[in-house]
């Protein structure tokens, strides 16, 4: 069924006149959108409403060292963050960490993650209530396999969530503009291990100005107005 | 020109699947406010909505230039349990509905996006191609 439908994306792709695309860098775009695209348009970007998704607690005041927010499917590279988490806490760090989502995997998270105490999982959360979950958690763990750019991350940066992601989709383009976070060159658990020990072993005072960068990026480059401006490409086209 | 014709030139149809997913009607929300500040006139073709408004309320119920078309269907939950014929027969009728819409439609736009669930439109996407309607995908 996945095949059959990857074949129609792609017919639907050759169909169409224009595509649209977050990535901006061609090096981490979809293969299917640069083969068959008549037209590539990297204008997608959203906005993110700053007024609501903005810093409300401060870095030191947040419960939670590590935070989850996505889908919980294999491609969202949940295996490895699980991992990550348990080998911590075998060598004695012991981070509190927020998981909020849903999916096929969802029993999977419960089964290995609920013997470990500063671990809490919520199914879901009103959109409109993400903006207090984002200001709860301290750094961001995204190990996909596959994304654009996705709004998890965007909104988390807005909160001044810092960000470890994996070096896909339109990730890398956006951490090294935002210029703080940490990415991925593997998908293995060490890494992820590596660069959570790193972070959570800096001063509150160095995460607190990664934060302020990361919510002021944000609220630079991520407007309305930018995003109006990006689509009007869209109707000269 | 025929003002009917300049409203379609200045409008867009944004056509999403009607998947389960609340976070879908989230980032539907966030597209319709940009091409709502972009072109005169937004229709927006989807399904469920209506359950899931309070999520997009804030950003769209305002806008006075767009328009939802609530087909009144969406998939069920991947682990929801009924029977393969009851989800079939809901596929057929959303692909018969969305058709109806598309073709309800066509003078009202010269553009249409396709969003969220590309696969399960290419159909109406193959009937708009052949009405000469400039195709978007997302």
């Amino acid at each position: 069924m996945e095949r059959l439908l990857s074949i129609i994306y792609i017919l639907a792709i050759k169909f169409a006149d224009v595509t649209l695309t977050e990535i901006v860098d061609v090096m981490y775009e979809d293969p299917v959108k640069l083969k068959y695209s008549k037209t590539r348009l990297p204008i997608a970007l959203r906005f993110i409403d700053t007024e609501k998704f903005t810093i409300i607690r401060p870095i030191s005041e947040r419960p939670y060292d590590l935070g989850f927010v996505g889908r919980f499917e294999k491609e969202k590279g949940l295996h490895d963050f699980v991992i990550a988490i348990k080998m911590l806490y075998g060598r004695g760090m012991k981070p509190h960490v927020l998981i909020v989502g849903s999916g096929s995997l969802a029993y999977f998270m419960r089964k290995n993650l609920q013997e470990l105490n500063n671990v809490k999982i919520i199914s879901y959360v009103p959109h409109k209530e993400m903006p207090d979950i984002y200001n709860k958690i301290k750094i961001l763990v995204l190990p996909s396999r596959k994304e654009g750019v996705p709004t998890v991350l965007l909104e988390a940066l807005a909160c001044g969530v810092i960000p470890v992601v994996s070096k896909v989709g339109g990730m890398p383009w956006l951490i090294q503009r935002v210029g703080v976070g940490v990415l991925l060159d593997n998908f293995s658990s060490k890494f992820i291990v590596n660069a959570l020990e790193y972070l959570l072993s800096l001063g509150l005072e160095e995460l607190n100005e990664m934060s302020q960068r990361c919510s002021r990026f944000i609220k630079e480059h991520f407007t309305l107005d930018r995003a109006v401006a990006r689509y009007k490409l869209l109707k000269m086209t | 020109m025929s003002p009917n014709r300049f409203v379609s030139k200045d409008s867009i149809a944004i056509f999403t699947f009607p998947l389960p997913s609340p976070t879908n009607y989230a980032l539907l929300a966030n597209l319709v406010t940009i091409l709502s500040h972009v072109y005169a006139r937004v229709i927006v073709i989807t399904g469920g909505l209506i359950k899931h408004i309070h999520e997009v309320i804030d950003e769209i119920a305002h806008s006075n230039n767009v328009y939802i078309y609530d087909i009144g269907l969406k998939l069920p939950l991947r682990d929801y349990k009924s029977p393969l014929i009851v989800k079939v027969f809901t596929y057929v009728k959303i692909q018969v509905k969305f058709l109806f819409a598309a073709l309800k439609f066509r003078s009202e736009f010269e553009t249409a996006l396709f969003f969220i669930g590309i696969p399960h439109m290419f159909f109406i996407l193959l009937i708009l191609r052949l009405l000469k309607k400039k195709i978007v995908v997302y």
